[in-house]
């Protein structure tokens, strides 16, 4: 009994040493996913643990964790996006309406990624200067680029055959998919610019406290649109990838992607009240999720409850997340 | 009976991130008697209080009633023990009337079918509002439509409801005029004389002498003394040395005359916004402290904020060097070498969740930026720099703004505007919330810019501190500017006076 | 201090019991890997143990005989191991994904309904690159290399469904259309052979009116009712998709109807439509047999797994259910 005590004493002062060390949020959802990969590499070592499955996972990942980057720029700077799917899926539907009309295609990809520009301008528009909440106007504007998206196609799907597009979502580069190359490309430029420059602290300090940003001198409207942009390009360019994936624009495409952005955001460590946050958390976040979804069909839980299982995994270590860092 | 102490707080400590908020307090109190606490901002008074009423729980330390150990854990356990307690924001629901407000958890039922007694509610707390001189045309209106004394009032009626025998006041006169701060007064020699034991915050001296039968002075989280005042005669001077530990004259540093210079820096010429302020007009010289008085409210803070930017003013002029600017946002004004402290540090002037060393450089990223990207090691020099200029402590850089003190976060959002190298620094209410210690260092920090030809312009609505610091002091009421007072003939009665609107006898 | 201690051991149990689960997902995975136990003679079992998936579009009850069928059939041969698998709102990227996971898991053989063919049909080719035999069902995925589809031939439903449509109502009225969601393919399929069949046979039959409810009941029975108000003379109205015999119970309810008042003539026998048929809301239904789907995917699976070959279409049918066979239509092979 007394034994036990001691032990549990021991084993909280040498977590206190860890915290301490570690610190970061990162190593410890780095830790987390590297016990996950580790326990499925036992489980399952000839389905789970093989490049092609893991380079699979890697490409499942790349879009989700692309608009997941939108997501968690707009979370730190203290919104909240509810039309990343929609959006990237009308610029999709764009991009393959006007391949379809046989336009030039590098037009076509401007036009498509212009769109997702334009939806997050005017997200940003309505929010900072009707100042309404991001949540009503984001959701209103999922409804508007999905009624789009249909209007375009009239409900039906339109085939996507150029090569072009069809390479960058499912070529490869020696064992890497192209698609996870761009996401890692986007993740690296989006984390230096969070960390290390101006754009990255006036982002977190909108996020955070959005009165003294603007007391500080920070024109936290410029600041705000040009987050909500750079979210609408971000989305752009996945919906381009998208099509590529789908070999077709698909009117429902990116349904979801909302809430599995979200998901990926916060298991990723970024506070839902703004302020705080990595990039490099989302992206680990979007692995830890994606190891799961694959782990739960390789394991062969029943479809029924692997949604449930992905919805206790994420309570799970956002209340990890939330418990640790309360003490401070 | 009156005169048997009820209640008996032993060797209270409480800290919180940063700050030791008590230490070793003891205090007790008597049946019938008025027991004021008294002590600057950040002193410990209501940290006191909310760990008598449950808010906070002390780490350490005994509280007894009636003799009696016990614990409080929560505000229910505090209302068992008869302990009420009024804090400065009030604990009413706003949408619900007087009657559901005194009524709520405690509602009275039909016997019969076990739905609520609306009628008998309504007129018990119609009783006891009248009692207390609470007289309402209307008794369903929802309480946020009262004004604040009368508010106050329900909230007093709720702690009666409950027969409170220890009740806590705290700053209940800040937010009255001074006829209801006499019905008020009444009340409460009223509640004495039925045997009541009451705790009397206030920063009021006058007030505090006038009401109380001791008064008990805490200091940066320590006892200092307790003073007896049963002939209502205690010196406020002596009272003013025990709050700050040091006799007045010491605590503020030494003005040098030579260090305002005839060149005007700003001039503000019949500035007006309406419902806010009106015809304003003063102008500050390099090197001067213009202090700002007037009472919570009278439109000092909005002032402030127009001249930065962060508002907009209906009418006026803002002159900068001799030369017309037309100000239109917080990034123009710094442009102009204008910054402002704002009034409330946590809310407007800090990003909490961010390091020291970040929430300096956010108005600096051009110093400390090559190639678009921020340099750590400019970063780190920048702040280092402001950080030994300014003493903060810890000199911890990279360590959460806010795990510092009030005082040391409060010279650090000082330290982010002496980063843009300004000409004229507005200071809303700089000390508020910051240790004795802490203040005389603000005010060092203050006195050695004007040295450097700096303008400052001092909002404050402790009147010792302005008379302490300013060259000259701008009286402002609901709105106007209704008095002006150089260092050398300002008093306290005069700015009061001015303050409340009385006139002044220049 | 006791309360950071409780909430350190939250953490660490939280810490295991998500580490745990994990572990515990891969134990009952174990389990599973065990062969069932032998009972005697089977007619066509495999002589190694076999793992086929079957994948459906999405989550829904339409598939439950399907998935009884599947597994007592599949428990009959004895030495087949079976995955059931869908998107659960019928998300096309996340079919996708549970094919590319099949892949990865080497199961056998892959039975799958498709979300949307265009989108599907390259990963269905990489799953038999992956040497995985699959056979589409429900709805097909022409444009892949899957060996063969079995189900209904939606075509030749919508045909059947404009006969049925003409015997109830006697040739002749104004008939109104619910399609689920318009991109999928036996849905545009079946319309189109409705729509055909009365241009041919039937002249005094006009379509006035053909909606969308994408698939969701609560939108389904919203657009129903604006599209009755736009119609009020109509005689009859056909759900096309799971979505749309449900929305008409619910809009008879709601307006005291019964199949006198107006005929709701829809697909697919789901335990609502046929309830609804029992209680006189529902005219006729044309159904689907999907209730030998189950039977048919393993013995295809089975067979091309063996080296065989199977049709390319076998066309599984439809049949009428009215309240006069509907206890007994199952029975029909």
């Amino acid at each position: 009994m007394f034994a036990k005590i001691s032990n549990s004493i021991k084993v909280n002062r040498s977590s206190e040493y860890f915290r301490f060390v570690i610190g970061q949020k990162e190593l410890r959802l780095f830790v987390l996913l590297a016990a996950m990969v580790a326990i499925m590499a036992v489980l399952k070592p000839d389905t789970f643990f093989t490049s092609t499955n893991l380079f699979n996972i890697l490409r499942q990942i790349s879009l989700i964790t692309i608009v997941a980057v939108a997501q968690t720029l707009v979370i730190i700077s203290g919104g909240i996006d509810l039309s990343v799917g929609f959006n990237l899926g009308l610029c999709g539907i764009i991009i393959s309406y006007l391949l379809d009309a046989a336009f030039n295609p590098a037009l076509a990809f401007f036009a498509g990624i212009s769109a997702g520009l334009l939806i997050g301008l005017a997200n940003g528009l309505i929010i900072t200067l009707v100042k309404l909440p991001p949540f009503i106007v984001t959701i209103g504007m999922a409804y508007i680029a999905r009624g789009l998206a249909f209007v375009v196609t009239e409900g039906f799907t339109i085939r996507v055959t150029n090569e072009f597009v069809s390479e960058l979502a499912n070529g490869y580069v020696g064992p890497i998919p192209i698609m996870t190359i761009i996401m890692f490309v986007i993740v690296v430029i989006f984390s230096y610019i969070l960390n290390h420059t101006p754009f990255g602290m006036k982002t977190k300090a909108v996020g955070g406290n959005i009165v003294a940003a603007k007391l500080s001198g920070i024109n936290t409207v410029t600041h705000r649109l040009k987050i909500h942009v750079i979210g609408g390009i971000l989305c752009g360019i996945a919906g381009l990838l998208m099509i590529g994936r789908l070999n077709a624009g698909n009117p429902n495409a990116g349904m979801n992607y909302d809430v599995d952005s979200i998901a990926a955001t916060v298991v990723g460590g970024t506070s839902m009240n703004g302020g705080e946050g990595s990039i490099l958390g989302t992206l680990l976040g979007s692995m830890i999720l994606g190891v799961m979804r694959n782990a739960l069909v390789l394991l062969k839980v029943s479809m029924y409850w692997q949604t449930v299982v992905a919805g206790a995994i994420i309570i799970a270590v956002c209340s990890i997340d939330y418990l640790t860092n309360k003490n401070k | 009976m009156n005169g048997e102490v009820i209640l008996r707080m032993k060797n209270i400590s409480k800290t919180f991130p940063g700050v030791q908020a008590l230490k070793d307090v003891s205090f007790d109190l008597k049946k019938g008697e008025v027991h004021a606490i008294v002590g600057e901002n950040g002193a410990g008074k209501s940290t006191l209080m909310k760990v008598l009423g449950g808010v906070h729980l002390a780490e350490k330390g005994e509280i007894e009633i009636n003799g009696i150990p016990v614990e409080i854990h929560n505000p229910r356990d505090a209302l068992n023990h008869k302990i009420s307690v009024i804090h400065q924001e009030f604990n009413l629901v706003p949408t619900l009337n007087v009657s559901e407000n005194i009524f709520l958890g405690k509602e009275l039922t039909k016997k019969l079918t076990g739905s609520l007694d609306k009628r008998l509610m309504k007129k018990r707390s119609r009783e006891l509002a009248e009692s207390l001189g609470l007289n309402l045309t209307n008794y369903d209106a929802p309480v946020r439509q009262l004004s604040i004394a009368q508010q106050q009032l329900v909230e007093i009626g709720k702690a009666l409801f409950n027969e409170t025998s220890i009740l806590v006041m705290d700053e209940p006169t800040s937010v009255l005029t001074s006829k209801e701060t006499e019905v008020l007064f009444r009340l409460i020699n009223q509640f004495k004389k039925e045997g009541m034991a009451i705790v009397y915050i206030s920063h009021r001296l006058d007030e505090v002498v006038t009401i109380s039968d001791r008064i008990t002075v805490l200091r940066d989280g320590e006892y200092i003394t307790t003073m007896d005042n049963s002939e209502k005669k205690a010196s406020k001077d002596e009272i003013c040395a025990h709050m700050i530990g040091r006799r007045i004259e010491d605590y503020y540093p030494e003005r040098k005359e030579d260090a305002i210079s005839d060149d005007v820096i700003l001039e503000v010429k019949n500035l007006t916004t309406e419902g806010y302020f009106e015809d304003i007009s003063f102008n500050v010289r390099k090197g001067e402290i213009l202090g700002f008085a007037g009472l919570v409210g009278a439109g000092r803070t909005e002032i402030m904020k127009s001249i930065f930017g962060e508002s907009k003013y209906d009418s006026g002029e803002i002159i900068l060097d001799g030369a017309r600017k037309k100000i239109k946002s917080t990034t123009e004004a710094i442009k102009e070498g204008i910054v402002l402290v704002p009034e409330d540090r946590k809310q407007e002037g800090l990003v909490l969740l961010m390091s020291l060393a970040d929430n300096i450089a956010i108005p600096n990223t051009d110093q400390i930026t090559s190639l678009g990207t921020i340099v750590r090691r400019k970063k780190s020099n920048l702040t280092n720099e402001y950080v030994n200029k300014l003493s903060i402590r810890p000199a911890l850089i990279n360590r959460p703004i806010r795990n510092f003190s009030g005082g040391n976060q409060q010279k650090a959002v000082i330290a982010k505007w002496l980063a843009t190298n300004p000409r004229l620094i507005i200071l809303d209410e700089p000390t508020r919330g910051v240790d004795v210690g802490a203040k005389s260092e603000i005010y060092t920090i203050v006195n050695s810019l004007t040295e450097a030809g700096v303008g400052i312009v001092f909002v404050s609505s402790e009147l010792t501190e302005l008379l302490g610091v300013c060259d000259r002091i701008l009286v402002v009421h609901e709105g106007r500017i209704t008095g002006e007072f150089n260092r050398t003939d300002a008093t306290e009665e005069k700015i009061m006076r001015a303050a409340a609107g009385m006139g002044n006898e220049m | 201090m006791k309360k950071s201690f409780v909430k350190r051991l939250l953490v660490t149990v939280l810490v295991f019991v998500l580490i745990f689960s994990l572990a515990a997902c891969g134990g009952t995975g174990k389990q599973a890997d065990q062969p069932t136990p032998d009972e005697g003679d089977k007619p066509a079992a495999p002589a190694e143990k076999r793992t086929y998936a079957i994948i459906y579009p999405v989550i829904h009850q339409f598939f439950d005989p399907v998935t009884t069928g599947a597994q007592a059939y599949a428990e009959k041969l004895g030495n087949i191991e079976l995955f059931i698998h869908a998107p659960e709102g019928g998300q096309v990227q996340q079919q996708i994904e549970i094919v590319e996971n099949l892949i990865s898991m080497q199961v056998d053989g892959i039975a799958i309904g498709s979300t949307d063919p265009e989108a599907l049909a390259p990963y269905i080719d990489q799953a038999i690159e992956a040497g995985i035999q699959v056979v589409t069902f429900d709805s097909d995925t022409p444009n892949s290399n899957r060996a063969g589809y079995i189900g209904t031939m939606n075509y030749e439903a919508g045909l059947h469904m404009a006969d049925v449509i003409a015997k109830h109502i006697g040739e002749e009225g104004k008939i109104i259309i619910l399609q689920d969601v318009p991109t999928q393919g036996n849905l545009v399929e079946r319309l189109q052979g409705i729509e055909d069949r009365i241009k041919e046979k039937y002249p005094k039959i006009k379509i006035a009116d053909v909606q969308s409810g994408y698939a969701d009941p609560a939108k389904s029975v919203e657009v129903l009712e604006s599209m009755i108000e736009a119609n009020p003379d109509f005689v009859s109205y056909t759900g096309i998709g799971g979505a749309g015999g449900p929305a008409g119970i619910a809009v008879w309810k709601a307006r005291g109807w019964t199949n006198q008042d107006k005929m709701n003539i829809s697909f697919d026998n789901t335990d609502e439509n046929i309830d609804g048929l029992r209680d006189g809301l529902i005219t006729a239904l044309v159904s689907q047999r999907q209730h030998i789907w189950g039977e048919l995917i393993i013995d295809s699976l089975n067979t091309l797994c063996d080296g065989g070959t199977i049709e390319e279409h076998n066309d599984t049918g439809t049949i009428e259910v009215t309240i006069e066979n509907i206890d007994t239509y199952q029975d029909e092979r």
